[in-house]
């Protein structure tokens, strides 16, 4: 089942967001673009252990060197026209990346 | 299996189209970006040039030399990569020699018969050798781990024994350039249960062998936490002499400077979180301990709290660190002192340090895993002589900045002559008057400019990616997204969709009249849309679709409609329901009846999984009101342009990164970063449906985020998307100088400046003036 978290917001579409001098209530904001806070986290999973080799007499070798970590970066939205951060909607971690420390795939 | 063959055969149908339908070419309406736009130094070159200049082939390949940007350069850059044969699993591990590398991979098959050791060595020159170890006497037929014996070429390697009692017995083994064992060297001091093993090793210039220990064995352990690693030093003999307990903390050695070993651990508290780190040097003669450097929390991060955190002693008062952004020097104390080699000066995208050796006369040998994990030997010197080197910038939004990165990486290595620099702090009106002076950045991401209404700014590229290989691969209406006038003028690398849904099955189709009938007849909703609210974004979002499918005027006969009982139906309706100063939420507000509908954007495959969730897998994707009936819309990224005034040099630079940009690589690149959106390669648009799964989490601005879980759906995303994609059009808006007139109007009527009656003439008036001018 989806984890689903608590949030509220608004869909938007791009028509006019720009430095025009047009009045702030007619720009449209198209907050579309992920910019990357300074802050991030990672979720430790664990020892991965993995078939390392077989010995002599065909028994796996299994070895459990290899740290794994999942790495999560926060994110804010903005406007993709004019920058502008949104601020009715906080910021929301981006998964990045699972790290294995040893290359074993 | 059956749903990547199903996947397959969804992707069949979507080819079907994406080869025989064309998207519509467009009428070189959009947003015209406003700035001091100066005049411009040079004309317009011919279409018929310029597809002769990007039908070339515009860079070739020169012999590798490193560029001089820093106080180091590479004498020598070589991948280190073994053979991919086998199943998943034995590990490989790196060493270093004197001048070379070499990477020991355990190649594993289903029967033991099969399974093989590889050990590839690559000079410093770039030969390469690659054997089968083949150790093969009475009783070793496999090594299981190697190590750098600093100040040589050879290196020790380590096998086991299991008796029939199943103890296991140890020995390393040195062998030299050509694998020929040399010496071997029991070792006895092992647990003889066979959970303790060899597995970081290094022989310092004594001799002496230091070495980590892990767990390996023929059970799976409890992997929720690790086993005991300990330090070990043993003489050239075999003989212990320190043994130490290191579990709980992620230990490494290196190479000191003078030849000796170091001990780099990162220390973890009892939850498991960094807390510091310490660089020690056990004495192997006495077993004392002597600790060289030390940092906690307040130090820079990159010395204890980064993954894989590297640094030594580069002299007896100084360190030499690596992070992510280079090789620097620090002094005791951690603060950085000089910056020796940028990675990204010189295309190297780097995940960790394995190995890495100072020499006396001031080089620096290492083996480094690039971000796809892959071994490269890189050797450095200082750097002697400047090398000619040709830059050109790319002006990019910060935020869109990782987007491009790992392809910016790839061509400065690839082409070390030439030099791409990302910048991202450009202020936009600036920016377009040092463009229309015909200075400034050769490459521009028009999200900080603007892209259509600054034509005459970009040069065309027609013909970058013509020929059958890339009108294979690319999704041409994605692709048409950056043309105007039907002329290529910028590069669409990602794209989205858009449409709108409603909670009913019925209707299915419906343009502007009905639409609006519909909203009108319904007595229970408070809002039509979700998202940002006022009459004239409604207006915008539902009533215009560019000058071509609109509801308030015919550009061909110059007409307006603005007097008429269809559009004061339009004001009466957006503000009896466009007025609320909060947005409108997504999801509930419509599906409990208060809202008439949602605009959704589908920017990644997971977000298909989310909007299912959300509303149902029977909802109602209807698509936007049209003049002809319903209508979806695709639209893309903002496009990548270059500088017309740039020289041909510049434009060969720049066209060739553009091509790097839209390869499999680059565009596999590129989508780990959320700014990127649907791939314009079908190949890549594939794969990105295929990465659906349990940790997806699908992002978009005004909806809830998720975890997909169990959720996930792929071949309904496939479907799903194929199907829009298929119908979908190009998003169009009205000229800017239109919409300003309309926006100033519309909301001084919203404001209450002017009546309904007032507006309606001085739309009437200003519009059909504008019309008529264009005309």
């Amino acid at each position: 089942m989806a984890t689903l978290l608590t949030g509220s917001g608004f869909a938007s579409l791009a028509s006019v967001c720009d430095e025009s001098g047009l009045p702030e209530a007619t720009h449209v904001h198209e907050f579309a673009v992920c910019r990357r806070a300074d802050a991030g986290y990672s979720v430790d999973k664990g020892v991965c252990v993995y078939l390392y080799g077989e010995d002599q007499n065909g028994n796996p070798i299994y070895k459990d060197d290899c740290k794994r970590t999942d790495q999560y970066q926060w994110c804010n939205y903005i406007c993709r026209i004019c920058n502008k951060m949104n601020d009715t909607q906080g910021a929301h971690p981006h998964y990045v990346r699972t790290v294995h420390s040893v290359k074993h795939l | 299996m059956r749903r990547r063959i199903k996947l397959l055969l969804l992707w069949m149908l979507a080819t079907a189209f994406l080869h025989g339908c064309g998207g519509e070419n467009h009428t070189g309406e959009g947003q015209e970006v406003s700035g001091a736009n100066g005049e411009f130094t040079s004309e317009e070159p011919s279409a018929s040039g310029e597809d002769l200049f990007f039908q070339e082939l515009l860079l070739e390949e020169e012999t590798w030399r490193d560029n001089s940007l820093d106080a180091y350069s590479a004498t020598a850059s070589f991948p280190l990569k073994p053979q991919e044969v086998g199943i998943v699993g034995g590990a490989r591990e790196y060493a270093l020699g004197s001048t070379c590398g070499a990477v020991f991979k355990k190649h594993l098959f289903e029967s033991l018969e099969e399974c093989w050791d590889e050990l590839k060595t690559v000079t410093d020159q770039g030969g390469e050798n690659s054997v089968r170890l083949a150790f093969r006497d009475d009783t070793h037929n496999q090594a299981w781990g190697i190590g750098s014996i600093m100040g040589s070429d050879h290196f020790m390697m380590w096998d086991f024994v299991v008796a029939e009692d199943a103890e296991k017995t140890y020995q390393f083994f040195e062998v030299d350039g050509q694998q020929q064992i040399l010496r071997r060297i029991s070792i006895d001091f092992l647990a003889d249960d066979g959970g303790e093993s060899p597995s970081h090793i290094l022989v310092d210039q004594e001799g002496n062998i230091h070495f980590t220990t892990c767990y390996i064995g023929s059970q799976l352990v409890d992997d929720s936490k690790p086993s005991k690693t300990c330090y070990i030093i043993a003489d050239a003999e075999g003989e212990l002499l320190f043994k130490g307990d290191c579990s709980g903390n992620a230990i490494r050695l290196v190479s000191l400077y003078d030849g000796r070993v170091g001990l780099l651990s990162q220390l973890t508290d009892s939850q498991g979180r960094r807390t510091g780190s310490r660089l020690e040097y056990v004495d192997p003669g006495t077993g004392e301990t002597v600790l060289l450097a030390e940092f906690g929390e307040d130090a820079p991060k990159a010395l204890w709290r980064t993954e894989n955190c590297y640094y030594t002693l580069w002299d007896e008062k100084t360190l030499l660190f690596a992070d992510n952004k280079g090789l620097h020097l620090a002094d005791l104390a951690g603060n950085a002192t000089e910056d020796l080699y940028l990675w990204s000066n010189h295309g190297i995208g780097i995940s960790q340090i394995e190995e890495l050796q100072i020499r006396e006369d001031g080089r620096v040998n290492l083996i480094y895993t690039d971000n796809n994990g892959d071994g490269n030997l890189l050797c450095l010197e200082p750097t002697r002589e400047q090398v000619e080197i040709r830059k050109i910038v790319f002006a990019v939004p910060s935020a869109m900045r990782e987007v491009y990165y790992p392809t910016v990486v790839a061509f400065n290595k690839k082409y070390p002559a030439y030099h791409i620099e990302l910048k991202t702090d450009y202020d936009r009106t600036a920016l377009l008057t040092e463009l229309a002076a015909g200075r400034g950045p050769v490459l521009v991401d028009t999200m900080l400019t603007g892209f259509e209404g600054n034509q005459k700014l970009w040069t065309p590229l027609e013909g970058l990616f013509a020929g059958e290989a890339w009108e294979e691969a690319l999704i041409p209406k994605a692709m048409e997204l950056g043309e105007i006038d039907g002329t290529l003028y910028g590069v669409v690398y990602s794209f989205g969709l858009q449409t709108v849904v409603i909670p009913k099955e019925e209707p299915t189709d419906w343009d502007y009249k009905t639409f609006l009938d519909l909203i009108e007849a319904d007595s229970s909703i408070q809002a039509i849309y979700n998202g940002q609210n006022s009459p004239w974004i409604f207006i915008s979002n539902f009533l215009l679709h560019g000058l071509e499918d609109n509801y308030v005027l015919d550009a061909g006969s110059g007409e307006t409609y603005f007097d008429s009982e269809e559009f004061r139906r339009v004001l009466r309706l957006g503000m009896k329901y466009c007025t609320e100063q909060e947005n409108i939420e997504s999801v509930e507000p419509m599906l409990e009846g208060k809202v008439f509908c949602n605009i959704i954007d589908v920017r990644r495959p997971e977000l298909i999984d989310l909007y299912r969730l959300c509303y149902g897998e029977e909802a109602n994707y209807i698509g936007f009101p049209a003049r002809e009936g319903a209508a979806h819309y695709i639209y893309g990224q903002d496009p990548l342009a270059v500088r017309i005034t740039a020289t041909d040099e510049e434009k060969r630079v720049a066209g060739t990164f553009l091509r790097m940009l839209l390869s499999e690589e680059g565009q596999t690149e590129g989508m780990k970063d959320p700014n990127f959106w649907l791939s314009v390669r079908k190949d890549v648009l594939e794969e990105q449906i295929a990465q659906v799964n349990e940790q997806s989490m699908p992002t978009i601005y005004g909806f809830t985020q998720i975890t997909l879980g169990e959720d996930y759906d792929r071949e309904y995303d496939a479907r799903f998307l194929y199907e829009l994609l298929e119908k979908a059009r190009p998003r169009k808006y009205f000229p800017k100088d239109l919409n300003t007139i309309l926006i100033e109007e519309v909301y001084a009527y919203t404001d209450g400046t002017i009546t309904e009656e007032e507006l309606i003439k001085r739309l009437t008036r200003r519009v059909e003036l504008y019309l008529a001018e264009q005309s």
